[in-house]
């Protein structure tokens, strides 16, 4: 069974560039396009992580990350936050809300790919 | 010159006191006290140019006086009276910060001279702390203007970037279909990005044209700009409701047009095919306050928690700190800021709300056309 991802980005051609590149290494990303359709989505169905870029339509990425703790099906899932900028504020950020991965914007897809994998290795 | 201009003068023996006044009375303010401290109360009650400052006086430090007189104001001069045969007091006066030292018993002209000059100083150091304010105001414009281009830069980057990428690593599993659809993403990336440049350009272009107020029918224009992007492009439905007080204001009517137009542009990328944008505009203080949102604008609500000279400002300026740079309100802003307003957006769990000011009335500031 693969091991299930999910996407949360609203720029559907920087998901489907994620979701094409986790497949390409044996991964089954889920994707979503709002923070609402990602929360139900991580609580209807285990997902083994979260990546999620911090501008949303519905709500802002932070948000989605402080529900996602807030639920205990939830909660423990490990997030890899995307943003525009990775600045000390976005690191004060991350840790007020439980998330110990911050990407940069522009990424390498490989190296994103690579974090992705470490963290699932580490988990299981 | 001003009479407005004021000159202390502390510890001044009688003799040197009305040929001071005489040199400078006739078009400057004069005050003359005995010691420091009436000295430190004459300077709390009024701003004073120059200290005139007697190093002989006996009642109180001269020295003392001139530390604390450039700790009350900077912009103050201190000059000393000193006698010619002490050479060694004009030298720590100098050394304590006074601007001049003058041997008694002192010319009146050349104190007058001293006197202008030291006002001249006032002055110049004024303009340079109005320019350093301004300049500063400046580099955080630009600054944040410059995190809006290199945020909005990176996802078309991005785009660009991951597709060449992973076709690069994993071009021999891709089908035909698949890597055109990859191909397409790149040149959609560049057109995005070429398409920013030339916002960019624009902007600069907007920045220094002349701003040539003219009175506004806001629903009409805000009609006018918004119900093609929202009805004919995107089937979204458009509410404009105005307060008749907040209906027609004076500014320039090009640049409000495409402020506008990059405001509902941002507000679009929110908004789902098919759903509703309500726009509210109220009569705030001096000015007018426009809401654009996803959401319906209740009134009521805002009203109630906001005083009326702040309806949902303060809050939008608040919530818009915690979102990420964005070109669109960014160029917004700047064109916003040339008439005298503001913008900022913000997003929770209620939806998208861009919140903008205008003046009832432009007026032009000495920074709009410094």
């Amino acid at each position: 069974m693969k091991t299930k991802i999910l996407v949360l980005d609203d720029e559907e051609s920087l998901r489907l560039l994620l979701c094409d590149n986790l497949e390409f290494e044996g991964f089954e990303p889920v994707s979503a396009s709002t923070g609402k359709d990602a929360i139900e989505i991580a609580k209807k169905d285990k997902m083994a992580l979260a990546v999620i870029d911090i501008g949303l339509p519905d709500m802002d990425g932070w948000e989605v990350c402080r529900r996602l703790r807030e639920d205990p099906s939830t909660k423990d899932m490990p997030v890899i936050v995307l943003s525009g900028s990775v600045g000390d504020e976005i690191h004060v950020l991350a840790k007020n809300h439980g998330v110990k991965h911050c990407v940069a914007k522009p990424y390498d897809c490989t190296e994103l790919v690579e974090l992705l994998k470490k963290i699932v290795a580490a988990k299981v | 010159m001003s009479r407005e201009a004021a000159v202390l003068l502390v510890g001044v023996d009688d003799e040197t006191a009305e040929i001071a006044c005489s040199a400078l009375d006739k078009r400057w303010s004069v005050t003359t006290v005995k010691n420091g401290a009436s000295a430190e109360e004459a300077v709390r009650k009024r701003a004073h140019t120059v200290i005139i400052v007697d190093w002989d006086a006996r009642n109180f430090s001269a020295l003392e006086l001139v530390k604390s007189a450039l700790g009350w104001n900077r912009m103050t001069s201190v000059l000393a009276l000193v006698n010619s045969n002490r050479k060694k007091d004009a030298t720590s006066a100098i050394d304590a910060g006074a601007m001049a030292c003058l041997v008694k018993p002192v010319d009146g002209d050349d104190l007058a001279s001293l006197v202008a000059r030291a006002h001249e100083k006032a002055r110049l150091n004024r303009e340079l702390a109005t320019a350093t304010h301004r300049t500063q105001e400046l580099i955080d414009a630009i600054g944040e203007f410059l995190a809006s281009v290199s945020h909005d830069l990176r996802t078309p980057l991005a785009i660009m970037h991951g597709y060449a990428e992973t076709l690069l690593h994993y071009g021999d599993k891709l089908d035909r279909e698949k890597r055109a659809a990859y191909l397409n993403y790149i040149r959609d990336g560049s057109r995005k990005l070429t398409q920013q440049m030339a916002e960019f350009l624009d902007l600069s272009r907007k920045g220094v044209s002349v701003v040539s107020p003219e009175k506004i029918d806001m629903p009409r224009l805000v009609g006018e700009v918004f119900r093609p992007a929202c009805e004919e492009e995107r089937a979204l439905q458009l509410e404009v409701q105005f307060e008749p007080e907040a209906q027609e204001i004076v500014t320039d009517k090009k640049r409000l047009t495409h402020a506008l137009q990059y405001a509902i542009s941002e507000a679009l990328q929110h908004s789902a095919d098919g759903s509703k944008i309500w726009v509210r505009g109220l009569r705030n203080g001096g000015g007018i306050v426009i809401h654009i949102a996803d959401r319906k604008i209740d009134h009521a609500s805002m009203t109630e928690s906001n005083s009326s000279a702040d309806i949902g400002c303060e809050e939008a300026q608040r919530m818009d700190e915690n979102q990420e740079p964005n070109i669109s309100i960014t160029i917004a802003r700047c064109i916003l800021k040339v008439l005298g307003g503001d913008i900022w957006s913000h997003q929770n769990g209620d939806g998208y709300r861009l919140t903008f000011t205008l003046p009832k009335e432009y007026k032009p500031s000495k920074r709009n056309h410094g």
